[in-house]
């Protein structure tokens, strides 16, 4: 899926007057890349990963993905989206946590309405390509943290996204968990030609993209490949 | 239908919290199907009394005009009674076509506390026609009694058998069936009779029967006119006072079981409110991965549901108990004979719409807190 941004601001009203958030971004990303969005703590990184996601509005700007001007349709098309083409990855996993874990990678699937044998079948192949096949029973109180982020990569997958959405993905986990994180997505990316965007303040983590932009204080300032 | 599934599962979550609800909702429909038993029971027993008679006027005397009710509570301890052959006088009136006399005498059998009625039983099946005396025949002479079939039931005692109050002993006659009216559980004596036991010529009230209600409102006029000393109501008026005590008692009841009701619902709406509030995070994530707005209220709500619910068939299991507890304490209590509470499809009908109608209400403020609020702030929340 290719994502396309233009001019886009994002303004908050604080206390302490209109925060810029983020400014005059462009940016177009192609179907298949694989693109790292670095920078430090509060230069929105996270902000600009949830407006492509289409989880929050621009305060001024076009977000285009594919040829879908996505800032301008309704919630209910929005939501429709984000059911179909998109995939998220949190930080802390957010696993519904009285579903096991085959129920959690199930979900998007039985959102959108698919047969539980159909939705059940996917949902096995998906725990077996992150290698948690042989615990789908279990809540994810019983798994690792890494094991956690598996299922929910899963999660992403279930749904056939063409965008793959990761907001520091590994921030919560060990190096050794977070690169074996990394090296799944990786694999995804390659082997699915799925567009994906990971957020990080990690460059390790952002050397497994093949493009890394850099945001400091709300402007993507450099890009480097 | 992912939010049936996912709204069971949140319910089994926090089962103590769940089960805590649940049993505040069955306190709360057990005291409103049992309070509003009682008020049926009433209604039904005090409507059914005024429709089972066959009265265009009552005639009393004048300062009985306020007790109207004495009469079918079992009173009949009045101590201002009108002379028996006034009846001939009042039918004379034109467009009188039937007068009664009628008495009544609190008694006691076994245990229970009882109206024994003096009627002219040559003009009873006129003016009681539905209660049908399926088994024996009316009381004609002297220690011959007549009750309703709920009576005999309860005092367990049939055709042909003697029947002792006070120091009297009667035989029963006939034994009848009113439909669950205080007929059904009165006994009837002939009035003369009941005049020789009260040592009097006198009675508390005559019934009368006039063509139809012009004639009757022309004839209640007449008689003021004529005997000042007495006062008279309409069968319609009478009903009417009937009705409006009936009406006060329910609502009574209805405003104590409602405060039981309210309870229940604040405190669903809190279970509710609190469980959405630790959930926030995954309602913001089952919004990110694309569940609609709809969807994700239908499941607070079926949660919501659930709960009530469940807590409301408990309850109505739990109110049938208590209405039949209550009717006993009273008939215990009170000694009286028959049955106060009255559970119908209705009131039983009205628990379920009552359990569903907390379930929504209870869902309606949590849903709306979470759909209202922002995926990335429900993402964020802590």
């Amino acid at each position: 899926m290719k994502v396309s941004l233009k001019g886009v601001h994002k303004f908050v009203e604080t206390e302490a007057g209109t925060q810029k958030i983020l400014q005059n971004i462009n940016l177009t990303i192609n179907k298949g890349d694989f693109v790292a969005i670095m920078g430090a703590s509060g230069a929105g990184k996270s902000t600009l990963l949830y407006l492509i996601g289409c989880l929050d509005f621009p305060s001024i700007g076009q977000i285009y993905l594919e040829e879908i001007d996505v800032v301008n349709q309704p919630e209910s098309v929005r939501e429709k989206i984000r059911l179909k083409n998109i995939g998220f990855i949190f930080q802390n996993f957010n696993l519904l946590p009285n579903l096991t874990a085959i129920e959690n990678v199930e979900l998007p699937l039985q959102i959108l309405g698919l047969p539980h044998n159909k939705s059940l079948k996917r949902s096995e192949s998906l725990l077996r390509l992150v290698g948690l096949d042989h615990k789908s029973n279990e809540l994810p109180n019983s798994f690792s943290g890494g094991e956690q982020q598996r299922i929910a990569i899963g999660r992403a997958l279930a749904n056939m996204p063409g965008l793959l959405l990761a907001d520091e993905p590994t921030g919560n986990l060990d190096l050794k968990s977070g690169k074996a994180i990394m090296e799944v997505v990786r694999s995804i990316n390659e082997n699915q030609h799925i567009t994906t965007i990971i957020v990080t303040h990690d460059p390790k983590i952002a050397s497994f993209a093949d493009k890394t932009y850099y945001l400091e204080d709300g402007r993507l300032i450099q890009t480097a490949l | 239908m992912v939010f049936l599934h996912l709204a069971k599962r949140n319910v089994l979550r926090k089962r103590e919290r769940s089960m805590l609800t649940l049993v505040g909702m069955m306190l709360a429909v057990a005291c409103f199907v049992t309070l509003l038993s009682l008020g049926e029971g009433i209604n039904y027993r005090v409507r059914g009394e005024f429709q089972a008679r066959r009265v265009s006027l009552y005639v009393l005397p004048a300062p009985l005009l306020g007790m109207t009710l004495g009469n079918i509570s079992g009173g009949g301890n009045f101590t201002e009674l009108m002379p028996y052959n006034l009846k001939n006088e009042l039918i004379s009136i034109p467009g009188v076509e039937r007068v009664a006399g009628i008495s009544r005498q609190q008694i006691r059998v076994k245990n229970y506390s009882l109206t024994l009625w003096g009627v002219d039983m040559d003009d009873f099946e006129q003016f009681l026609p539905d209660f049908k005396v399926g088994n024996g025949r009316l009381p004609v002479y002297r220690y011959e009694i007549m009750m309703g079939a709920g009576l005999a039931k309860k005092l367990g005692v049939s055709l042909g058998k003697s029947v002792t109050i006070g120091s009297e002993k009667f035989k029963l006659v006939g034994i009848g069936d009113a439909g669950g009216t205080f007929q059904d559980y009165s006994c009837f004596v002939p009035l003369s009779f009941m005049m020789e036991m009260q040592r009097t010529k006198k009675v508390q009230e005559f019934w009368l029967q006039t063509g139809n209600t012009i004639v009757a409102k022309e004839a209640e006029k007449n008689i003021m006119e004529k005997y000042p000393h007495l006062g008279v109501k309409t069968g319609n008026e009478y009903a009417q006072t009937a009705n409006e005590v009936v009406f006060y008692a329910w609502l009574m009841q209805f405003c104590i079981a409602l405060i039981g009701v309210l309870i229940a619902l604040t405190a669903t709406m809190n279970t509710m409110l609190i469980s959405t509030y630790e959930r926030m995070k995954e309602f913001g994530t089952l919004r990110a991965i694309g569940l609609s707005r709809a969807m994700i209220f239908l499941m607070i709500m079926t949660e919501s549901l659930l709960l009530s619910l469940g807590g409301g068939i408990l309850g109505i299991i739990m109110g049938i108990m208590g209405a039949r507890l209550i009717d006993d304490a009273v008939c215990y209590l009170f000694q009286v004979a028959f049955p106060i509470a009255r559970l119908t499809p209705d009131l039983m009908l009205n628990a379920v719409l009552l359990s569903v109608g907390v379930g929504f209400l209870g869902s309606v403020i949590p849903g709306l807190v979470v759909v209202r609020k922002n995926i990335i702030q429900s993402l964020r929340w802590d």
